[in-house]
């Protein structure tokens, strides 16, 4: 029983923030969209269409954009509670079709980007967490060189190089496995730079401590001390970096689906806010949202998992 | 109106582009040679993916570029802005210029096997005028469109409620195309995505759409209606055709270097001189038909209400040192509001004015433009000669700005000072409706002259829908323009556009600034791409070599 309270009653109430974080992305997005100087019409159309007076009537009176605000503002929230995301103003399709085929690849991108980041942190890490100051110091500047380098730089070079130098990946599109390289590799340099400084520093700090002594003096050599007991220690500032790492994804993903011309929820994104496609871009801020209130959840969750002093009667999360 | 998507101020395609896709096929491209060979896959990469795969509601160039591949059209226009035949075998127009009437073939079929007849015509023209169809543009580009009778099982009569002289370029282009009448009865909602809902009577098959990705058109196997011009009269060499849309020109330009894509559209300027010595690549230059990139002055405030404030700034301005320094030397700079590719096209006005800055001043001088503030810029009781031009950062190119920037430093010069302010889509289009600015900048592709009623007709305003960016009632272009339209002969029309155009240069209602120019990479394995009067490519008759 207390086992189930302990995992069941966080869950349920983190599934309840969660909603109202969700009702809250969609207040903000719909304000906003609304709210910004300029006519739904005339942005939807774009300066580069001359479209007729009636043409521009015919789009209001469709999409029921001559409504007043708050009517329009309940319209959408009783459709997203019917599961409804409307139909996106650009494209004339439902906007399930529209990101029907998108989440597959952005999904795969960000879980491939979040595995080599992490590959990237704890391998830079280990081999450096107390080590002479030399090591350190290079492991330091290569971390440093891939946070401050732009992704969208980085993918240009990359596939100059190794695709269309020396072919040995293909550049842009979405065509299995070996396309997915570059793209990932891309994206998860300069998290896994960032996440590789808090993991060190976690290490060193966790080495330097009373119990490491202990373990040592049990007679644990050096690379237990670190793969069995300090390396917890830094799991978990890296779960607490997790939110972070979701919002560096979806926003990397922006620019590393334009320039590996890979198909996604970035590029949807992109265009759509560019042409205030507001049932897109409002249903990609749900998304984006959800993603965080689960991700926030698991790592709540993950908590529990790697820090066992959390884990005993009372010591709420 | 006629109207369309302008690519006001800007746009990836304008620049690059036109608009009203006709068919015909123009001079092969390099690397022709030897017997074509059946079969095989050409990969075409571009640089925007459609948002909406309907051409008779899509405004968008590259829709009419794609979907040639699946919707044949009536008629085709000729590399010379001639027409022939293409679905229809023949057609005549009646003496008051508001009748045509179409002998189609009797032998056509859609790929979904519905015959090709007087009925398809009428459910597809009146589809594009419903107003529930929402057309951004085939609405607005088939005219004062009365109706279409059914005169027999092969024959219609198109009527219009006035004359309209460009009709014929109308229905030469991707726009007013022909979706099966299946295909509009029963999957309506589906058009506009693309895919296995546009069944066409062309010469692909629209097989498959991976949004974000690429499309993939079959061969049609079938197809023996190819109009007289086009090489190949039989159905498509290739057994696919492959689309990729690969926005970054970086990785655009990689693409065709490695081999990644056969041909690739849309290449930047800057990248030409290198990219004419890779081998196995090839260039292929065309000047895009249409209203070229212009700075539309507005007529209806000061200063621009004065001509010698608009020729002041058209002598002031190099327009070709700095089409020269912009595009690395790979573009022409514009002497009128056509470009020479354009049918109607005025030579005239070639060479009929010039740079020249001291001209400009004496112009301003004799304004009372006389005195200097702080900044060296010219005053006129103690006000600033300043110009304002609108623009949306995110629909203009790199280049055009850039563009804009240098003509700002030869303005500056002259002692003028240009604000160039931007706006997002939703404030720039009422503050620019309202006429709230002095210049805006744009280009507007298409291959029929009559655009010039679009954007210097004094009925063509931008808030009713037309392109009128220099605000012009000119009751003599006017008159030259209602003129044109009503007449059929081919050479009077002609020679009323080239009275438009002489006058738009002599007022100076625009400052014409440069040619836009689609540049294509061809890779030596692909033969036979064609282009047709809008310079964009057809696949119709190209193919691969083998690997």
């Amino acid at each position: 029983m207390s086992v189930m309270r302990r995992w069941a009653v966080p869950v349920v109430r983190r599934l309840g923030s969660g909603v109202l974080v969700l009702w809250g992305a969609a207040t903000v997005s719909f304000l906003v969209l609304h709210l910004v100087p300029g006519d739904v019409v005339d942005t939807v159309l774009g300066p580069s269409t001359a479209a007729t007076p009636e043409l521009r009537e015919r789009i209001r009176a469709d999409y029921g954009l001559g409504d007043p605000l708050p009517v329009q503002y309940l319209r959408q929230l009783a459709g997203l509670l019917t599961g409804d995301l409307g139909r996106s103003y650009q494209q004339g399709l439902p906007v399930g079709d529209v990101l029907a085929g998108q989440i597959g690849p952005t999904v795969e991108l960000a879980l491939a980007a979040t595995v080599l980041a992490l590959l990237i942190a704890f391998v830079a890490a280990v081999a450096t967490a107390g080590r002479g100051r030399a090591a350190r110091a290079v492991a330091s500047g290569l971390e440093l060189l891939a946070v401050s380098v732009p992704s969208y730089w980085l993918g240009i070079l990359a596939f100059t190089f190794l695709s269309y130098r020396f072919r040995l990946l293909p550049a842009a599109g979405d065509q299995g496995p070996a396309a997915l390289v570059l793209p990932a590799l891309t994206l998860a340099l300069p998290i896994g730079g960032v996440l590789a400084r808090v993991v060190r520093q976690e290490l060193d700090e966790a080495l330097a401590r009373p119990f490491a002594l202990t373990v040592r003096a049990r007679g644990a050599t050096e690379r237990t001390v670190l793969l069995r007991h300090t390396l917890r220690h830094a799991a978990l500032p890296v779960a607490t970096l997790s939110g972070w790492v979701v919002g560096s994804l979806l926003g990397g993903a922006v620019l590393t689906e334009t320039v590996f011309a890979r198909p996604g929820l970035g590029r949807v994104l992109v265009t759509a806010v560019t042409s205030k496609d507001i049932p897109v871009v409002t249903a990609l801020v749900l998304l984006s949202a959800a993603a965080f209130v689960v991700v926030n959840l698991l790592v709540d969750l993950a908590y529990l998992v790697i820090d066992p002093r959390l884990r005993t009667e009372g010591a709420g999360v | 109106m006629p109207t369309r998507r302008s690519f006001l101020l800007l746009s990836a395609g304008a620049l690059t582009a036109a608009g009203l896709t006709a068919c015909s096929t123009a001079e092969p491209s390099p690397g022709a040679g030897g017997a074509p060979r059946d079969g095989g896959t050409l990969t075409f990469a571009t640089d925007v993916e459609p948002d909406n795969f309907d051409p008779h509601v899509s405004p968008a160039d590259i829709v009419g570029v794609l979907l040639r591949n699946v919707f044949d059209s009536l008629v085709a226009q000729r590399q010379d802005g001639g027409f022939e035949p293409w679905l229809a075998r023949e057609w005549e127009v009646s003496d008051d210029g508001r009748a045509y009437t179409f002998r189609l073939r009797d032998d056509v079929e859609f790929t979904d096997g519905t015959p090709f007849d007087a009925a398809a015509v009428k459910a597809n023209f009146d589809h594009i005028v419903a107003p529930a169809t929402k057309s951004q543009y085939a609405a607005t580009l088939i005219g004062p469109y009365a109706r279409t009778d059914v005169v027999d099982r092969h024959t219609v009569t198109v009527r219009l409620k006035k004359p309209y002289a460009s009709f014929l370029h109308a229905v030469s282009t991707t726009y007013l195309g022909f979706h099966s009448p299946e295909a509009l009865r029963e999957r309506p909602g589906e058009l506009a995505a693309g895919g296995g809902a546009s069944v066409g009577t062309g010469a692909f098959t629209f097989v498959s759409r991976v949004k974000g990705q690429r499309l993939v058109f079959a061969r049609n196997a079938s197809y023996a209606w190819a109009p007289a011009s086009a090489k190949n009269d039989g159905p498509a060499h290739l057994e696919r055709l492959v689309v990729t849309f690969l926005p970054e020109n970086a990785t655009r330009v990689g693409a065709v270097t490695s081999g990644q894509a056969d041909v690739a559209d849309a290449l930047p300027a800057n990248r030409i001189a290198a990219l004419k010595s890779q081998p196995g690549l090839s260039i292929s230059s065309h000047d895009s038909p249409g209203i070229v990139y212009s700075y539309f002055l507005n007529t209806e405030r000061a200063p621009f209400d004065q001509r010698d404030a608009r020729l002041a700034v058209l002598h002031a301005v190099d327009t070709e040192a700095i089409t020269k320094a912009v595009f690395a030397g790979q573009y022409r700079r514009a002497w009128g509001p056509l470009s020479p590719s354009t049918p109607g096209y005025a030579a005239a006005v070639e060479n009929s004015w010039k740079h020249d800055p001291a001209r400009a001043g004496a112009l301003l001088d004799g304004l009372g433009w006389t005195g200097r503030d702080a900044d060296g810029y010219r005053t006129r009781d103690g006000r600033r000669f300043r110009l304002t031009l609108l623009y949306v950062p995110a629909y203009t190119k790199s280049e055009r700005r850039t563009f804009d920037t240098a003509v700002q430093d030869d303005l500056k010069k002259a002692g003028i000072e240009l604000v160039l302010k931007p706006l997002d889509a939703g404030s720039y289009t009422p503050v620019r409706d309202r006429g709230e600015y002095d210049i805006i900048a744009f280009a507007w592709g298409g291959s029929d002259p009559d655009l010039l009623r679009t954007v210097f007709h004094s009925g063509s305003q931008l808030a009713d829908g037309g392109a009128n960016g220099s605000r012009l009632h000119d009751p003599r272009i006017d008159g030259w323009l209602d003129t044109a339209t009503a007449t059929t002969g081919r050479k009077e029309r002609e020679a009323l556009y080239a009275k438009v155009q002489e006058r738009i240069v002599a007022q100076g209602y625009a400052l014409p600034a440069f040619v836009g120019t689609r540049q294509l990479g061809v890779r030596g394995r692909a033969h036979d791409v064609a282009f047709d009067a809008s310079a964009w490519p057809l696949f119709q008759g190209a193919w691969v070599d083998g690997s």
